[in-house]
């Protein structure tokens, strides 16, 4: 079943309401994010860079979240580390995602494979979807703010999964786009030389 | 006949005591008191001991000029919070002979007139805007500051100061400004130094907001004026790593922190990634120094007047012996701002460090 994709301007926002989050506290999501990845050096071990987009995308989307009292609490079990809204039955899981995200011609993936829990919550989403009795103990619907971060290439997008396979998740049910290709400004500081005012002609004469 | 005021400077300008002089020239404090009060006229000998002492020509005291010394309320330090007062008096000891200096090229050389407005009461984002304006230089980044504040009639002089507090320092004298910068911080740190000493100058001219104040007004107004609103706006409207800083702080000649607390001042970034480019810069050190950092600014009046100097034949020694200074002292207000090897091939480097300022416990106070 193909994703249900928002991407206009007036559609995400409405549907973001639905959701309880507001854009730019999802932006400033990522802006964090794309900060934290920044902070990496090539002398740090080899995935440092997405284990900080994910510990800053977390922790900030908790920071921007939380305090706006509207059902969002932090949540934790099951080694699942998300925001959680009872009163819409909702939990948001940040996840760092491959160059297809944002791109509503193409299917995001999982940059790395996931354990049982996010299939245990894939899962029970689906067993909703096709009528069945829920997971016991699944009763959010899982949301995963999805974060692509490679130098200046910024994409994300808000995207409920609908299957999973060999931890990898493969069919989305709906997509909520937030930062398309070429949406995330690249800075082109130009030449300094260039760009600088003109030399001064300072007279001094002998007298 | 021995000019007092001329001891009391010198001393100063090393940094000591009275009663540390006194015991480096073998007599009492007292009797330093007595010189320096004009009480009593110090014999040959002492006046020779003394000079050895301070490293100051013994003509240095006989000299009938009295010295125009700068008036600690109306000079503006940056860096003052830290600064010693005995670190206060050696910089502003340094402008006294900066005078001297000054007074001897102005009577051989035509320098730019002064076009330094007042704009005292403005607020500093403003008052750097209309600098710009009234200087017709719009809102690109600002190549060279030093010769920029030289075209407009600032006369722009080195520090030379063996301590991290002292800063810059700017004073009007008359009707003349005056900018003094350390020119042993990085070439950011010293342009925004400069830009911060020309706000002082623009919006203090008569007074006004002393202390911390007077400060945060000069450090807004260097902000502004180095990295104009409009400008940064336009080219970089939001930052999302360090890697893009570090091409904007070289765009605008600032330091990897102020273009950071720029761009959060301008809302181009948030809080957060404020808080995280702090961070991350201090980590790969940028709260030390410039990592790849930009060429230090020199002067171009000061190029021009040594090398017409040279061409007559007038060497540093010359100058400092006609002004009965140290010649460490001539290349120390230089220093960094010009070759001295334009005029006698010894180098810029020289006087670094000859003047041996020394720290001591104001103990006799």
């Amino acid at each position: 079943m193909a994703a249900l994709i928002r991407r206009e301007e007036w559609e995400v926002n409405a549907r973001l309401r639905e959701l309880r989050m507001p854009k730019e506290a999802l932006l400033e999501t990522v802006r964090a994010a794309v900060a934290a990845y920044g902070g990496c050096t090539d002398n740090d071990p080899p995935g440092a860079k997405g284990y900080e987009t994910y510990r800053i995308g977390t922790r900030h989307l908790r920071v921007e979240m939380l305090p706006l009292k509207n059902g969002w609490n932090r949540d934790d079990a099951g080694n699942l580390c998300s925001i959680r809204n009872d009163e819409i039955a909702v939990k948001v899981v940040i996840l760092n995602t491959d160059d297809a995200t944002g791109d509503a011609l193409r299917t995001p993936k999982n940059r790395r494979e996931k354990g049982v829990e996010h299939e245990r919550a894939i899962e029970g989403v689906s067993r909703f979807f096709l009528g069945m009795e829920p997971n016991e103990d699944i009763r959010h619907a899982i949301w995963y703010l999805c974060l692509h971060i490679n130098e200046d290439k910024v994409l994300a997008e808000l995207s409920r999964p609908s299957a999973i396979d060999g931890g990898f998740i493969v069919a989305w049910e709906e997509r909520i786009i937030l930062v398309a290709p070429g949406g995330w400004g690249a800075l082109d500081i130009g030449a300094d030389d260039n760009d600088s005012g003109p030399e001064l002609e300072i007279d001094v004469r002998r007298k | 006949m021995f000019n007092p005021s001329r001891l009391v400077l010198a001393r100063k300008r090393r940094g000591l005591t009275q009663i540390r002089l006194a015991e480096l020239a073998s007599i009492t404090r007292l009797t330093v008191h007595r010189y320096e009060s004009g009480e009593v006229e110090p014999p040959r000998e002492s006046v020779e001991a003394l000079a050895r002492q301070l490293s100051f020509p013994a003509k240095f005291f006989f000299a009938p000029k009295s010295i125009d010394e700068p008036n600690p309320i109306s000079a503006s330090f940056r860096g003052m919070a830290a600064m010693t007062a005995a670190e206060r008096d050696a910089a502003l000891a340094a402008g006294a002979l900066a005078f001297l200096l000054d007074d001897w090229v102005h009577e051989r050389f035509a320098l730019p007139a002064v076009d330094i407005p007042s704009m005292a009461g403005e607020a500093p984002e403003i008052a750097a805007r209309s600098l710009r304006q009234q200087w017709a230089i719009g809102e690109r980044p600002i190549k060279n500051i030093v010769h920029l504040l030289e075209a407009k009639g600032v006369r722009v002089f080195s520090l030379v100061e063996e301590t991290r507090t002292v800063d810059a320092f700017s004073l009007w004298r008359a009707t003349k400004p005056y900018i003094f910068l350390n020119t042993q911080k990085t070439a950011e740190h010293g342009r925004f130094d400069a830009a911060h000493e020309l706000g002082h100058l623009v919006l203090h001219k008569h007074g006004g907001p002393q202390g911390k104040q007077a400060e945060d007004e000069a450090n807004k107004f260097a902000s502004a004026f180095l990295m104009p609103e409009s400008d940064v706006k336009a080219i970089a409207p939001t930052a999302s790593n360090i890697r893009q800083i570090i091409s904007m702080k070289r765009r605008w000649g600032v330091s990897a922190i102020a273009m950071t607390y720029r761009l959060h001042k301008l809302k181009c970034i948030s809080d957060w990634q404020y808080r995280q480019f702090a961070i991350q810069l201090s980590d790969l050190g940028y709260r030390r120094g410039e990592p790849d950092g930009i060429q230090r600014e020199t002067s171009v009046i000061w190029k021009k007047v040594l090398a017409a100097l040279w061409s007559e034949r007038v060497t540093k020694n010359q100058i400092a012996s006609a002004l009965h200074l140290p010649v460490a002292e001539i290349e120390n207000l230089v220093f960094g701002l010009a070759s001295m090897t334009t005029l006698d091939g010894a180098g810029a480097g020289s006087g670094k460090g000859r003047a041996e300022l020394r720290l001591v416990r104001n103990n006799d106070a």
